[in-house]
């Protein structure tokens, strides 16, 4: 399952912003499920 | 603040506005690019240890065990809505097509050019369809400054890795500042209504050997200027040379990519300008990106730099992606509404012929004929058996790829070359 997500997660694209390779600046979809995050203004 | 369940990851890919209201600071939500089964199937990343069993509403990957690109939002497939998708894969196959047509193009040209020239006795305008060729070709300091793309499938031996670096080049300042120079080349052309590049480079141009008779007879031939830029018509600096219709209607098609490209240098050199202006302001106030609260789009910000994290001002050369960013806003702001489903940013209204492919990250890993095959669903599938879909890496420097318009001009030049 987790090898299936990551063949998407790399397929979609998902990972040029949001992997942990990434060349741009977006937030890390690995490893932020569960944890807490921050809204927007702080929130 | 809040815990990531499964519920934040999902609304924050498809609802990233709606519910949670910009769930992450400076998220570069890009929401509709895959679908909620997708994004179901996706989840697993960002939990690997967790397990989940299959729901009802689950969607199986295609047949061939592969997943599916993301098809066009509103699930049509009529021309209307490949032109005017606002999806990124749908603007991909869009430029796709269009740069294949744009070469065919280039390529028929320049076949005519070469029969017109291996006729014996040519037309009347043989002459002048030879003299706005080798004129045009004048125009190749512009094009040369222009970094262009490799698709990796055409690129023997490429390694896969670096296919998405082949694709989308990273530019460096010294390239930058080559189209800027460009720009205001081209600038300085119109304005001045028209170059004079005179000199013994011009004089030694294969330019007067298709016509020798009229080298001889015109010695003014070196100094013949390449387009003029201020007038809708080929600039003669000998009137006997003049032609009844002798005009831009009649021109070469390179002659009509010469004037389109420059048009796009034009307009695309002071926006870059000013964006440049702008990066170079993030930076001093050290700010670390441009935030979506600030200036609202941080994929903007992408497409024009090709932002990365360790050098965040590396610019791309291409005007046309500064054209292709600006367009939508501008027609944003001037009420045009175009086709979307809501599931983007309204700037991001533009058709997909022009917005020239693709905002998403791992263009350069889909764009080759397997994904094309695939996307576009053609009777025999994936030539490649799945090879060319999926790359593994994380790529990419830039996002958009503006390079139709500069292709077709690369084509034209080419052409104007086998002219000669």
């Amino acid at each position: 399952m987790a090898e299936a997500g990551a063949t998407l997660f790399r397929s979609y694209g998902c990972s040029g912003c949001h992997g942990l390779n990434a060349t741009v600046r977006a937030p890390l979809l690995e490893g932020v499920y569960g944890h807490p995050v921050p809204l927007e203004g702080g929130r | 603040m809040t815990i990531a369940d499964e519920r934040y990851i999902r609304d924050s890919i498809l609802l990233p506005m709606s519910r949670w209201r910009r769930v992450q600071a400076g998220h570069a939500h890009l929401p509709g690019a895959i679908g909620g089964t997708t994004c179901s199937r996706s989840w697993p990343t960002s939990r690997p240890w967790a397990t989940r069993t299959r729901g009802p509403s689950d969607e199986r990957p295609s047949s061939r065990g592969r997943a599916r690109p993301a098809e066009l939002p509103d699930g049509r497939a009529d021309v209307k809505s490949w032109l005017l998708t606002p999806t990124t894969s749908g603007s991909a196959c869009s430029t796709w097509f269009s740069i294949t047509l744009f070469f065919f193009i280039g390529g028929a040209a320049a076949t005519l050019v070469r029969l017109e020239l291996m006729t014996p006795r040519a037309t009347s305008c043989s002459r002048d369809l030879q003299q706005a060729v080798h004129r045009a070709r004048r125009g190749d300091g512009l094009f040369l400054l222009i970094r262009r793309s490799r698709p990796c499938w055409a690129t023997p031996g490429a390694d896969h890795d670096r296919c998405p670096r082949l694709a989308f080049p990273r530019s460096t300042w010294r390239a930058g500042t080559s189209f800027m120079l460009g720009g205001l080349f081209t600038l300085w052309a119109v304005l001045s209504g028209g170059v004079e590049p005179a000199g013994r480079s011009t004089r030694r141009t294969a330019a007067c050997s298709p016509t020798p008779r009229s080298c001889r007879r015109r010695s003014g031939c070196h100094r013949g200027v390449l387009v003029d830029l201020h007038r809708p018509e080929l600039h003669r600096h000998d009137p006997q040379d003049a032609r009844p219709g002798d005009d831009l209607a009649q021109a070469a098609p390179v002659v009509w990519a010469m004037y389109a490209t420059s048009v796009i240098m034009i307009l695309g050199t002071p926006v870059l300008a000013v964006t440049v202006g702008l990066v170079g302001l993030e930076r001093a106030v050290r700010r670390g990106d441009i935030r979506t609260p600030s200036w609202g789009r941080p994929i903007l910000f992408q497409h024009l730099f090709c932002s990365t994290r360790t050098r965040p001002s590396t610019s791309c050369s291409c005007p046309v992606r500064v054209i292709n960013e600006i367009g939508p806003v501008l027609l944003a702001a001037a009420g045009v509404r175009l086709q979307g489903d809501g599931h983007r940013d309204d700037g991001d209204r533009l058709p997909g012929f022009l917005v020239g492919a693709t905002t998403c990250s791992s263009a350069a890993s889909r764009c080759t004929p397997a994904w094309v095959f695939s996307i576009l669903q053609l009777p025999g599938g994936d030539p490649l058996g799945g090879q060319g879909v999926q790359l593994d890496g994380d790529p990419v420097q830039g996002s958009v790829s503006g390079d139709t318009p500069m292709l077709y001009a690369l084509a034209s030049s080419a052409c104007s070359r086998s002219a000669g």
